[in-house]
């Protein structure tokens, strides 16, 4: 189940890319900016600003409304896409596709031109381990070509799910959302004790580039949160720190999906503090995956 | 040669729409655009959303493959008065605004006035790498007189010492498909603002959104405005 693939990506790791997004996550971060990634299965996402209104959209299961303008009653709608057929403007379209190994290698390997030496595929989601299977198939097949495999994960998964797949891995961008595994459980919906065992083993076995989400005020409050986060990247030999940024790009989306978005982000200065922190504390920093 | 991209859309959505789907009957189509649409926007978005685009779709790649062809072995037909050849070219400077003024609404979408594509480039591409891909696979040596491909795109997108690797190997790439000619405008925040403001001139502008790139004029006006005002804070 995948929910997109874009070509040219170029701050997914090294080189130019194709992003394969897996859909399907086992948290719920409260700040996710993509909330079509969470859910295994297809959705119908609805763009109100689209819509002109034409009313083409007849639902078979009476799942669509039309007053003066379009509602949808997401109880009822068993997501068979057929409005989306009938919607000239695409305001209603469903995403998630199943997708075989072969389509998705299809369309990776279009753009095998631009991958040069170190350039290829990342696989990202969701959590890609939460398909392990397809994940390994796609890596295997991906370093048959030659590509470089990255993998970005939240590092929530039963090991036996990992493991095979690291020896076709070549960068792992493994995502710390909170030191505290109280915390975490608020934001994430998961404690993160197997986050951070997994973490070292992933780490002794590919190269891993811990990333970090900042949301201050939420899962980073004050420096000793950012020496725990030292501690643990000490602790499982990662040197290299990623801390991203922290936007509200996303919050349309969750109109998209009929769901609700609150989060109130504070100081956004915080992070470079970070940086400075963790830069004394001896590691490689960067924020957004670039230098500036 | 000035419009393939809207030849080549146009061609696309006919072929898709009113032959092989049937959703659209020609004589429709035929009204829609002699009254530019008025009245006629629900067909007017299912030509710009369910048709196929050069730079995106096989089959509009095709037809630019086709009507640039057409166009280059017609040319070569021609003497002028001292006996001398004609040679084609794909490049349009700036007369793709001027002549897009002059010309009615296509079946790709487009209004009566609207600019026409520029040079060989598409208008609706899904990515920068796919929009290149596209403009390769058309035989660019076919055409003596040069052609022209413009390619805008916002400052940041490269940048860094990774990002003049990843500019490298994005050129390579397109060189080595075929192509002949690429030229990059980097564009800054008043370009943006304009382009907030004209859609419809700045289709192909790419600028970075967050940990992806993606076509300005397809994001939301809110994350428009949030990528304005990061460039001009350089954050
Ligand atoms: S996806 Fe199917 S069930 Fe859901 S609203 Fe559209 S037509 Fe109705
Ligand atoms: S068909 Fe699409 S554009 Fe028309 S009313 Fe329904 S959602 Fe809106």
């Amino acid at each position: 189940m995948i929910f997109d693939i874009q070509h040219f990506c170029t701050y997914d790791g090294p080189g130019i890319r194709t992003v394969v997004f897996f859909k399907g996550c086992p948290l719920r971060c409260v700040w996710c900016c993509n909330p079509e990634s969470q859910k295994a299965t297809p959705e119908l996402m609805f763009d109100g600003e689209k819509c002109i209104r034409c009313f083409k959209c007849i639902c078979p299961k009476g799942a669509l409304k039309h007053t003066d303008e379009v509602l949808l009653d997401r109880d009822i709608c068993n997501v068979c896409g057929e409005c989306q057929e009938l919607c000239p403007t695409n305001a209603l379209r469903v995403v998630g596709r199943l997708l075989s190994v072969d389509e998705v290698m299809k369309e990776v390997l279009e753009e095998r031109v631009f991958y040069s030496e170190n350039g290829g595929v990342t696989f990202s989601g969701g959590e890609p381990f939460m398909q392990s299977e397809f994940l390994l198939e796609l890596s295997k097949l991906s370093k048959l070509e030659k590509l470089s495999v990255v993998v970005e994960t939240s590092g929530y998964a039963k090991w036996e799910k990992i493991e095979k797949t690291l020896q076709y891995v070549d960068l792992i961008f493994f995502d710390i959302k909170s030191c505290d595994s109280e915390r975490h459980f608020v934001l994430t919906g998961v404690r993160n004790e197997l986050i951070l065992e997994n973490l070292k083993k992933i780490a002794t076995e590919c190269e891993t580039v811990v990333r970090v989400p900042v949301v201050e005020g939420y899962n980073f409050k004050d420096e000793s949160d950012v020496f725990k986060l030292a501690e643990i990247c000490r602790n499982a030999d990662v040197e290299k720190i990623d801390l991203l940024r922290y936007h509200r790009l996303g919050e349309k989306k969750y109109r998209m999906l009929g769901r609700k978005y609150d989060l109130e982000v504070g100081d956004t200065r915080f992070i470079h503090y970070m940086k400075k922190i963790l830069e004394e504390e001896g590691f490689k920093v960067m924020i957004g995956g670039t230098n500036y | 040669m000035v419009g393939l991209s809207d030849v080549a859309d146009s061609f696309a959505a006919i072929d898709e729409l009113v032959f092989r789907k049937r959703i659209i009957s020609l004589q429709e189509l035929l009204n829609a655009l002699r009254s530019n649409f008025e009245g006629y926007e629900e067909l007017r978005q299912i030509l710009l959303n369910k048709a196929p685009k050069y730079g995106r779709d096989e089959l509009a790649n095709h037809y630019a493959k086709i009507v640039a062809e057409i166009f280059a072995s017609e040319v070569m037909k021609y003497r002028n008065s001292r006996g001398g050849r004609y040679l084609p070219g794909i490049y349009s400077m700036s007369t793709h605004v001027g002549f897009g003024m002059l010309t009615g609404a296509l079946p790709s979408g487009r209004k009566a006035g609207e600019p026409l594509s520029n040079g060989i480039a598409p208008k609706n591409a899904r990515s920068l790498t796919t929009a290149m891909r596209s403009v390769a696979s058309i035989e660019q040596k076919k055409f003596m007189n040069g052609v022209s491909y413009v390619v805008n795109i916002s400052p940041d997108v490269f940048r860094g010492r990774e990002g003049k690797e990843k500019f490298i190997a994005l050129l390579r790439g397109y060189f080595e498909l075929g192509g002949m000619n690429c030229h990059f405008n980097v564009v800054d925040a008043s370009k943006l603002i304009e382009a907030q403001r004209n859609p419809e001139k700045y289709r192909d502008l790419v600028v970075r959104v967050a940990g992806f790139s993606a076509y300005f004029v397809d994001l939301t006006k809110e994350v428009q405005d949030e990528i304005i005002r990061r460039i001009l804070e350089k954050v």
